[in-house]
């Protein structure tokens, strides 16, 4: 019901608004009309049905007294008193002429013997004269002291009701004659003063016609019963003479009794006889001991209060009609405007801004029409700053856009959770992605990078301390002869004010530049192979000299030897060198780590190198430790290089007749080894790049002093790959100390 | 007489001569090939030389190789062979000891004086084994 109130339109709904409104007072005012105005009408209806009874009582009472008062008033006068025959024929004659109703009337003397009777046609000869002591009316007249005697009433061939009255005749003594009478003041009187008795009958048509011709509303109506139950008058005149079918309450309470002194005055409401609703009394006439019945139908009472109904329905419908016309006029008042504003609404919404429309109303939708017009304005204006904004933006992004797309490195933003926000044309290419599927994706599962054969996760390399404006290389694709090596570097960004880019990552392909290096070192390594070849042959051949023919050679040609020898050893430290450092570079120089006793390692080298030292003029010296050290843990072939290395520069750096002197410390974790001797000492500027790949103190050439460059180089190498660490002092012309530390077992 | 013998397999002219001369020196009788594949015939032909001194680098058939199938042939398994070379990879030599060779020596490391001490050195360890 409310779904399909709410699809209909507004002035739709204005309009079953105003209709259900007006209706509703018309619907709740003919509901309480109707349930009040059938009990005020049932209650008026009792009080008109209760006002009958009793005036159709009253009638009746009046009537049996009339005829009572005028018996009495006969039976009291004069004539009668006197039994004068004569004067009782002209008192009854005028008697019976004066009351149509009266039909015959008559004088019985005390012994009950009628004197004279008078009926409509005149005086009854004597033979129709006849003894009334053994009547009821005779008796009640005479030895109850004069009691009015009102008969039952008798119907005659014609049915036609009448009834017999008696009263005593009598004159007291001294009592004054009775003008008028009444109940009241009749003077009771005593036996013997009885002289005789008036008897008469009393047609009650007139009477009863009259009580028939009652009406009560519409259908109701009074009729008569005797104690008996019986009808003595009807509008139905057949019933006359029945007894009355079981039904009415009010009738059976009444016969119940057998007296209608019973009667309460009460309206009931009951069925009557005829099995119909309605509302009846009964009253009782106590005379004659009859009941007067009053019914009414209820469907009286309901058929008059649809009767109002019936008349206040136009009077309903008039302001109906005239709030269905106002609400009509009224809701087109609204709708008419809003549907305007609806229209402006979807122009303003499609971003015709400049739409005209206009709004008669100076209410709400009036107010509404003015900030549609404000909000339209406004509207327009951001969205031209917008445009513009909008313009400056894309074109500065076109051209971020277009300078990130033509840098050769790959570049990839990530948020907070590693997830890729961004990448370049470069990027795509470097991983065979396209930004489309990669994007929001966490960059994990989209790239897989490795490290030799462990994968590493960008997301590590991010969160790694060190590892910020440093290059990190990975290899990425796991087919050997395909994969990719990459330089990576991780930024991160500062301003993470309310962005989402939190890395910024960089990579730079160097396949092709480790694919060279590889080739060189390669190369390198192949030329020092093959240059191994021609050296052994040399050496081979010249050592020859040495043991047999040597004795035959002259001093010169010893000499030449020799400095063939020599030269050749050179060649062979240079070819060992680079291959030394070529393994180092590709990262194959193996290393076999032992427990060894350190000491010895010093000792054994000191020990070889003694003779050289020997020729250069230079004393060698080891100084002994205060304790015996501890075993520390390396590849004592490589070590020993080392050991050789630093002490052979130290011996051919020191001019003739300097010292070199050769300690240890030991430490908690390790033992550190120094070397110091007294040459010429090494320039400050040249000491950050003494480790370096074929760096060499400018001038040490033009001293004479041999060497390739590498020792050092290989020299950090070996250590470093102990986890290790080298070092050096030096003050020109004074001398250097290079040091060097080895891990204890 | 044949437990003296030395077979040598070495392509470099000058070394091949230097190392016979040297070998013969000192009482070896040496049959010597320049490549691998005859390397390969020698060693087959005398399995009861005292040794075989192999190049690696040679032509024809890989020092390694010539290895391989000296251990494969049940006549030559047991001959001692010594590598003598100048290639030094780590990697090369791990796999000849590991396929069965005697030692692997660099040449460049040693005179031919000290080369043939060194074989001299080496073959009674051999015999023990």
């Amino acid at each position: 019901m409310l779904k399909v109130f709410s699809r209909l339109k507004l002035r739709e709904k204005i309009l079953i608004a105003s209709i259900v409104i007006a209706t509703i007072p018309f619907i709740v005012t003919n509901v309480f009309w109707y349930i009040n105005g059938l009990n005020v009408a049932r209650d008026s209806s009792k009080q008109v049905v209760q006002q009958t009874a009793n005036q159709a009582a009253q009638q009746i009472n009046e009537f049996l007294n009339t005829k009572l008062l005028g018996f009495l008033s006969h039976s009291q006068g004069a004539a009668l008193v006197s039994g004068d025959r004569k004067l009782i024929q002209n008192d009854l004659s005028s008697f019976l002429l004066q009351d149509p109703d009266i039909t015959t009337v008559s004088v019985a003397s005390a012994s009950g013997q009628e004197v004279v009777k008078i009926d409509t046609t005149g005086v009854l000869p004597t033979n129709a004269l006849s003894n009334v002591s053994a009547t009821g009316a005779f008796k009640t007249a005479t030895f109850q002291y004069g009691k009015e005697y009102i008969g039952p009433i008798q119907f005659d061939k014609n049915n036609n009701p009448s009834i017999i009255i008696a009263v005593p005749i009598a004159y007291p003594q001294n009592a004054p004659i009775l003008q008028t009478f009444t109940s009241e003041n009749v003077i009771p009187r005593k036996a013997g003063e009885i002289t005789g008795v008036l008897i008469g009958t009393v047609k009650l048509n007139r009477l009863f016609e009259n009580i028939n011709t009652i009406k009560v509303g519409e259908s109701g109506f009074v009729y008569i019963i005797d104690n008996q139950g019986t009808i003595l008058t009807h509008k139905d005149g057949t019933l006359i003479g029945n007894k009355l079918p079981a039904g009415n309450t009010e009738i059976e309470e009444f016969l119940q009794a057998g007296s209608l002194a019973q009667d309460d005055g009460i309206v009931h409401e009951t069925k009557n006889s005829a099995a119909q609703d309605v509302l009846s009394t009964s009253t009782l006439i106590s005379r004659t001991g009859w009941g007067v019945i009053v019914e009414q139908p209820l469907s009286d009472i309901a058929a008059d209060i649809y009767q109002i109904q019936q008349m206040a329905i136009p009077v309903f419908m008039l302001p109906l009609i005239v709030v269905f016309i106002i609400s009509f006029i009224f809701s087109k008042r609204i709708t008419g405007p809003l549907k305007n504003l609806v229209k402006a609404a979807e122009h303003i919404g499609k971003g015709d801004f400049d739409y005209k429309f206009s709004v008669n109303s100076n209410d709400e939708l009036g107010t509404l029409a003015t900030a549609y017009r404000q909000m339209a304005a406004n509207l327009k204006q951001s969205r031209d700053t917008l445009q513009i904004e909008r313009n400056s933006l894309e074109l500065e992004r076109n051209t971020l856009a277009s300078v990130l797309s033509n840098i050769d490195d790959g570049v990839l933003a990530l948020d907070n959770d590693f997830r890729i926000i961004f990448l370049n044309q470069a990027a795509e290419d470097i991983f065979s992605l396209k930004a489309s599927d990669a994007t929001h994706k966490q960059i994990d599962t989209v790239i897989k990078l490795k490290s030799e054969i462990k994968e590493v996760t960008i997301a590590s390399l991010c969160e790694a301390p060190g590892s910020k404006h440093k290059d990190t290389i990975l290899t990425y694709g796991s087919d050997k002869n395909d994969h990719k090596v990459l330089a990576i570097r991780v930024s991160k960004s500062s301003h993470v004010v309310g962005a989402q880019l939190k890395y910024l990552i960089t990579v730079h392909d160097v396949t092709k530049v480790q694919q060279l290096e590889e080739m060189k070192l390669d190369f390198v390594s192949m030329a020092a192979h093959e240059l191994r070849t021609p050296l052994t042959a040399i050496r081979g051949y010249v050592s020859m000299f040495n043991d047999e023919k040597g004795g035959k050679l002259t001093k010169d040609q010893k000499l030449f030897i020799s400095r063939i020898n020599l030269s050749a050893e050179h060649l062979m430290a240079l070819v060992e060198n680079m291959l030394n450092v070529s393994r180092i570079e590709r990262g194959v120089l193996t290393m076999d780590m032992r427990p060894t006793k350190w000491q010895d390692v010093i000792n054994e080298n000191v020990e070889e190198l003694l003779n050289r030292a020997k020729e250069r003029k230079i004393s060698i010296s080891v100084i002994k430790p205060n304790k015996q050290l501890s075993e520390v843990l390396v590849d004592k072939f490589r070590i020993s290089q080392v050991v050789i290395n630093l002490i052979t520069n130290a011996i051919n750096y020191t001019p003739a007749g300097g010292k070199v002197v050769i300690w240890t410390e030991e430490k908690e974790h390790e033992i550190i080894t120094h070397i110091q001797d007294t040459g010429h000492g090494i320039p400050k500027q040249a000491l950050p790049h003494l480790f370096s790949k074929f760096f060499r103190v400018s001038g040490s050439l033009e001293q004479g002093s041999k060497g390739t460059g590498l020792g050092l180089y290989i020299s950090k190498s070996i250590v470093t790959s102990h986890k290790g660490k080298i070092w050096v002092t030096s003050e020109i012309n004074k001398g250097s100390t290079f040091s060097f530390s080895v891990p204890k077992a | 007489m044949s437990e003296e013998t030395i077979l040598l397999v070495e392509d470099e002219m000058f070394l091949r001569e230097l190392y016979t001369i040297m070998l013969q020196k000192g009482g070896y009788t040496v049959i010597v090939a320049e490549d691998g594949e005859k390397g390969l015939e020698i060693g087959l032909a005398n399995p009861h030389a005292k040794v075989m001194l192999l190049d690696v680098m040679l032509p024809k058939m890989h020092g390694v190789e010539v290895l391989k199938n000296l251990k494969k042939h049940d006549k030559t398994k047991h001959m001692p062979v010594i590598m003598l070379s100048n290639l030094s990879e780590e990697s090369v030599i791990q796999e000849a000891l590991g396929i069965g060779a005697e030692a692997y020596l660099v040449k460049v490391n040693f005179t031919p004086q000290q080369l043939i001490e060194k074989v001299k050195e080496l073959i009674p360890v051999i015999k023990t084994k």
